[in-house]
């Protein structure tokens, strides 16, 4: 089931309502139930590798945390990490690693026979498989204990409001929120409530907006050059980042109706200064993941900065590998790692420069060019993200530079009426206009936020007129732009 | 508890009051800003011809239906619609029967070969029932034909009439949509396609035979709906192979008079005009051969017609 549905629409409520009049003690298992049939919703066999991961977790766990001998307890931690990455792997990567070594064959001549294995993937099988590995390695750690009460530990893994998108949740801070008796709190609902309308705007009005501009670009690339696939790559990054971040506003809203707290996945990634910035106000939840499981491992004995600048590439990598099982990822986390690493590089260099006079001066005017600049780079390499192969980036990346004053002509002078093709993407002007209005609107209070704290708390703080008008503008915008059902969500795919 | 569900009620009655004024807005604008508005003449219920031109854009193009109409002494109306298929003729069919008197004859162009496959370009042309929505069988066609939900369609008339949203801000901004050059409605519901090819037009061979398999079952039945309509409101059917400048594909005629119902006539127009200048491209006649193509028809049409 997907939050933009009309299931959701009618199972979101029912569930809440249950929940509120149901017994706390009985609470986890209407949460549990809920989360499988949410889950279940797409594909009910699939379910069956949450439950195995669960159970494989629940008892690793338990017995790594009363075990002794250091090697005994290190062989539960393996356990847990080969059948969740062994599954991991299975469904998501196999098939790239067999055409791998089919290519790798072909190099040395060698014939590979064996079928290529692709398995339909599991929604959402890499946001759990990261979750409950964070679990088994914390109880290792001996930084959470183990839960021993079944139903709330499988309720940790598969808590619907972010089982197929993240936040990636930490053990510690979701699981003692399932014990606790929540009460009935209307300003934390609405609070909720308006952060699953607010997320919901995103993604139909701005997300699916972009993301049938993309899809335009790509069935017309051969026509468009210059403007058309740079303007395709911009409203790429709009697209992914407010697809997403809806998910994540949904999800956190959903569960503070419940009275769950997650963590913060976005914290206006758009205004970043610089790359590196971004990617810590980006997919959060990820990045701590990947900082305190592998990078704070791997840097523990080494003080060099080479070497830790490369373990943050290595990161890098991972992270594109994360995302799919393609060279198109491969390729995207690579750049990402080469660029941030260059960024770290640079550092004391760039920190020498801001301390000149001129620079002081005009900081903010350099603020704007430095985030315009991140932009253009994440807009840039994402054209892996969004294309299906290499070869298909190059070839936007070429396009980009074909005759690109000719398209600038082109667009201001609408030659042949075809300022619609490669300045709208397809869309009417006025839709574009619509969108522009939209993301300027958005991204302000992203601003807001970023400076100066929640904006959820200076709507609560409105006259009724204002705040409902409000409720009224994203419910009516949300109807009217939901002209096709149920876009799913880009990171579905991972 | 009592405070949340007191205010979602407010907010409730607030939306269900707002969505039908805006509903009611969107749907007046887009109605009037459509160029096209023969789905609403059929709705309104006023249409009084013996004679109907059902079919996709070569039927829009080919058919010159007052020339016909005048010819044959009955009043005659064009309902091609330019990429639609077959189920969308009889919708359209369906649609116009039951508001309008019925028609005598029905001449039902053939889309050689793909009128019984799926083509990309070829489909259900919801776009043109958009505007009317409000139509509870028009809503009905277009849920069934789009990913639109029909319980939502039902309870919100925002929701219904979504998709017309910014063409009724078009038409607040800037009034009618205005008709680009190829797409000309002249009064009788044909459509003007200029008057020479766009690229120098070559004889097209085909070497493909037409096969079965690929035969979409719906089509296949929406054809077969179209035939038992007709004959249950006994309207005379004449099916029209339209002039290509290109090879026919062995097969498909067999196939189509496989499909033919008893007494309904099939009338092979395929290799009747040889002139390249009388088409746009090798499947679509232009002005010239429209108006060459429709006289022809007419006189044979004339022969056919059963009192």
């Amino acid at each position: 089931m997907s939050f933009n549905s009309v299931q959701f629409l009618f199972f979101f409520p029912v569930v809440a309502i249950l929940y509120f009049i149901l017994n706390h003690k009985y609470r986890w298992l209407l949460m549990l139930v809920a989360s499988y049939t949410f889950y279940m919703y797409w594909n009910p066999l699939y379910a069956f590798l949450i439950l195995g991961s669960t159970v494989v977790d629940y008892f690793s766990a338990i017995k790594l945390f009363g075990e002794k001998n250091d090697s005994k307890r290190k062989r539960w931690l393996y356990l847990s990490l080969f059948v969740n990455l062994g599954l991991l792997f299975l469904f998501k990567y196999l098939g790239f690693f067999q055409e791998i070594c089919q290519d790798g064959a072909a190099i040395f001549g060698l014939n590979y026979d064996l079928p290529i294995v692709q398995f339909l993937l599991p929604v959402g099988i890499s946001f759990y498989t990261f979750q409950t590995l964070s679990y088994t390695i914390d109880v290792y750690d001996g930084a959470v204990k183990p839960e021993t009460h079944f139903g709330r530990f499988a309720l940790y893994v598969c808590f619907f409001p972010q089982l197929v998108a993240g936040p990636i949740e930490r053990a510690v801070n979701l699981l003692p929120q399932f014990r606790e008796r929540i009460k009935f709190d209307y300003e934390r609902i609405v609070s909720g409530l308006f952060l699953m309308g607010f997320g919901l705007f995103k993604k139909v009005v701005i997300a699916d907006t972009c993301g049938s501009m993309v899809k335009y670009y790509y069935s017309h690339m051969d026509e468009l050059y210059g403007v058309g696939p740079g303007i395709m790559s911009v409203t790429f990054v709009f697209q992914v980042y407010f697809d997403f971040s809806a998910y994540s506003d949904i999800a956190i809203g959903a569960a503070l109706v419940l009275g769950f707290t997650l963590m913060d996945n976005f914290k206006s990634a758009l205004h970043a200064r610089s790359l590196p910035t971004l990617w810590q106000r980006w997919h959060i939840s990820l990045t701590s993941w990947f900082r305190d499981y592998m990078f704070k491992r791997l840097a523990k004995n080494t003080r060099n900065r080479h070497i830790l600048f490369f373990y943050l590439f290595l990161i890098f990598f991972v992270s594109g590998v994360w995302h799919g099982a393609s060279w198109t990822f491969v390729l995207w986390g690579t750049m990402h790692g080469v660029i941030v690493v260059f960024y770290k590089y640079t550092q004391k260099w760039r920190k020498k420069i801001s301390k000149k006079k001129w620079y002081a001066g005009n900081e903010r005017v350099i603020a704007y060019v430095e985030t315009v600049i991140t932009f253009l780079i994440f807009g840039i390499v994402g054209v892996l993200f969004s294309s299906n192969s290499v070869a298909e980036a190059s070839y936007i990346w070429k396009s980009m530079a074909t005759d690109f004053l000719q398209s600038v002509k082109v667009v201001l002078y609408n030659t042949e009426s075809k300022r619609m093709a490669f300045l709208y993407l397809g869309k009417s002007s006025l839709e574009f206009v619509f969108l522009i209005v939209a993301l300027v609107a958005v991204l302000t209070i992203e601003r807001y936020q970023l400076l100066k704290g929640s904006f959820r708390a200076v709507v609560r703080r409105q006259k009724p007129f204002i705040r409902w008008s409000l409720y009224l503008i994203i419910i009516f915008s949300v109807v009217l732009y939901s002209v096709q059902l149920q876009q799913p969500f880009i990171y579905f795919q991972f | 508890m009592q405070k949340l569900f007191k205010k979602i009620l407010i907010l409730l009655v607030i939306c269900f009051l707002l969505d039908r004024g805006i509903g009611y807005l969107i749907d007046t604008g887009a109605r009037q800003y459509a160029y096209d508005n023969r789905p609403g003449q059929i709705l309104e219920g006023e249409m009084e011809f013996e004679l109907l031109i059902l079919g996709s854009s070569r039927a829009a193009y080919g058919y010159r239906a007052s020339l016909i109409g005048d010819s044959l002494g009955m009043p005659a109306y064009n309902l091609g619609f330019a990429g639609s298929h077959i189920e969308f003729h009889r919708d359209v069919l369906k649609m116009y029967l039951d508001h309008n008197k019925k028609p005598k004859i029905i001449v039902l162009n053939i889309d050689e070969p793909f009128h019984f496959m799926e083509k990309e370009g070829y489909t259900y042309r919801t776009d043109f029932f958009m505007p009317f929505m409000a139509d509870s069988f028009v809503r009905k066609c277009v849920v069934a034909n789009s990913d639109k939900n029909g319980l939502l369609c039902e309870i919100s008339s925002s929701y219904r009439q979504n998709e017309n949203f910014f063409n009724a801000l078009k038409f607040l901004l800037g009034g009618k949509e205005i008709a680009d050059d190829n797409s000309l409605l002249r009064p009788d519901g044909s459509t003007s396609f200029g008057v020479a090819a766009i690229k120098p037009l070559e004889f097209k061979e085909r070497s493909v035979v037409h096969n079965v398999e690929n035969e979409e079952e719906t089509r296949v039945q929406a054809f077969a709906e179209v035939m038992e309509i007709c004959s249950s409101n006994s309207i005379q059917v004449v099916c029209v192979l339209p002039p290509e400048y290109r090879k026919v594909v062995p097969g498909f005629k067999d196939r189509l008079i496989e499909l033919l119902p008893q007494g309904v006539s099939l009338l092979d127009c395929s290799s009747q005009i040889v002139d390249k200048s009388c088409f746009f491209d090798n499947g679509h006649l232009n002005d010239k051969g429209s108006l060459i193509f429709s006289k022809k028809l007419s006189g044979e049409l004339k022969g056919l017609i059963v009192d």
